[in-house]
């Protein structure tokens, strides 16, 4: 039902979205039916705040604010409504795809097709398109073993229904869109010949750090402290390793107004920073496999 | 209803999910009003509301449903309908 909500929010805002993942991909055949807590849209990133705005005019709320360093730039925007029971996340671009956001949204949207959401024709990516991120949705955190299961189960749906033309255009389409080192892992799976010679893209370091390693907090904070100039290191350390009433209530809420909880969260927070800082240096260094 | 010729059919400018027992409506021209739960015979009125019926094909219909006869039902669809019409989910 959301997905209808947004479909005319956006059209009254003279945004283009493509619904992604959740039920599209089941009914392109690309996923099991599974409830879906959120509901995901990838929208024209030249005309997201428009969009958002449009949202806010009828009560869905933004998140945040986002507080807490990431490896990758923040993709998206997750937005609450009191009245309907489910998280919205309005993706400006999709990691993964390294080409420029707004170059990604034109291939993807030229490609676009439909399906019937509560009554409704919606516009999603093709089924090509839509394999390739759902793809990279497993890959980005391709240690986990939830994605990896639905990774597998992704590529044993294609590898049942597609032919070689549908193959050679998900080669076609990751050069396109930048994604031709993102997608191998996929690409192995299915047995296809990767893109020859892909060039160097901008942000292929920050995924291999996101999606070949574990430890995402201490890693996340580790990769902010190397980002940031000397003097403003120390504000950075103290947000990392102690934060203050508002911080922890922003991230845990149920410790709001009472302070012995609130330490005690604190500390063991702290504790398991330490616990995986040992390995998050080592991924730092090296990312990839550190048993 | 004065008109008993009009074909009754659902607004175009609404979204539905179904389950077994509810129907869930949300009036896409109203996006802040919160969706209209609509159950037992609303629903299974609403379900028939397809542009081929006016009200006395309805009634017909939704009797042979329920198994009741439509002089029992008659009144109730027909306030159902009106009421319908007034949440602006039939045209």
């Amino acid at each position: 039902m959301v997905h209808a909500l947004v479909a005319e929010v956006a059209r009254r805002a003279e945004a283009r979205v493509l619904f992604i993942k959740g039920p599209a991909l089941v009914l392109q055949g690309l996923r099991d039916p599974r409830d879906s807590v959120d509901v995901d849209v990838l929208v024209d990133p030249q005309r997201q705040d428009e969009l958002l705005a449009g949202l806010a005019d009828v009560g869905w709320e933004a998140q945040g604010p986002f507080d807490t360093p990431s490896v990758m730039a923040r993709h998206s925007v997750t937005l609450r409504h009191p009245v309907w029971a489910c998280e919205l996340d309005v993706h400006h671009y999709f990691p993964g795809f390294l080409a420029a956001p707004e170059h990604v949204f034109e291939i993807l949207a030229a490609r676009n097709c439909s399906v019937e959401i509560a009554g409704r024709t919606l516009p999603c990516p093709d089924p090509v398109a839509h394999a390739a991120l759902f793809a990279l949705h497993c890959l980005r955190d391709s240690r986990e073993p939830g994605h990896q299961a639905q990774l597998e189960q992704l590529v044993a749906r294609v590898q049942a229904k597609w032919t070689s033309v549908d193959f050679a255009d998900l080669v076609d389409l990751s050069r396109d869109t930048g994604a031709e080192m993102t997608l191998l892992p996929f690409f192995e799976a299915l047995g296809i010949e990767p893109v020859a010679n892909p060039p160097t893209r901008p942000g292929f370091d920050e995924w291999r750090l996101r999606s070949q390693t574990e430890t995402a907090a201490s890693l996340n904070w580790l990769v902010e402290l190397q980002r940031t100039p000397w003097r403003a290191r120390a504000g950075v350390l103290r947000k990392a390793v102690w934060p203050t009433d508002a911080e922890m209530t922003r991230h845990m809420p149920y410790t709001e107004g009472d302070p012995r909880l609130m330490r005690r969260e604190r500390w063991r927070r702290l504790k398991r920073g330490l616990k995986n800082l040992p390995r998050a240096v080592a991924e730092v260094r090296d990312p990839g496999p550190h048993e | 209803m004065s008109d008993p010729d009009r074909r009754l059919r659902r607004a175009h400018d609404l979204a539905y999910v179904e389950s077994d027992d509810r129907m869930v409506v949300l009036r896409l021209a109203d996006l802040s009003a919160p969706p209209l739960v609509l159950n037992g015979a609303a629903k299974l009125i609403f379900e028939h509301l397809d542009g081929t019926r006016v009200l006395q094909d309805l009634v017909v219909d939704i009797a042979r449903a329920v198994d009741e006869s439509e002089v029992t039902i008659a009144q109730d669809v027909a306030r159902t309908v009106a009421e319908l019409i007034d949440l602006g989910l039939v045209t």
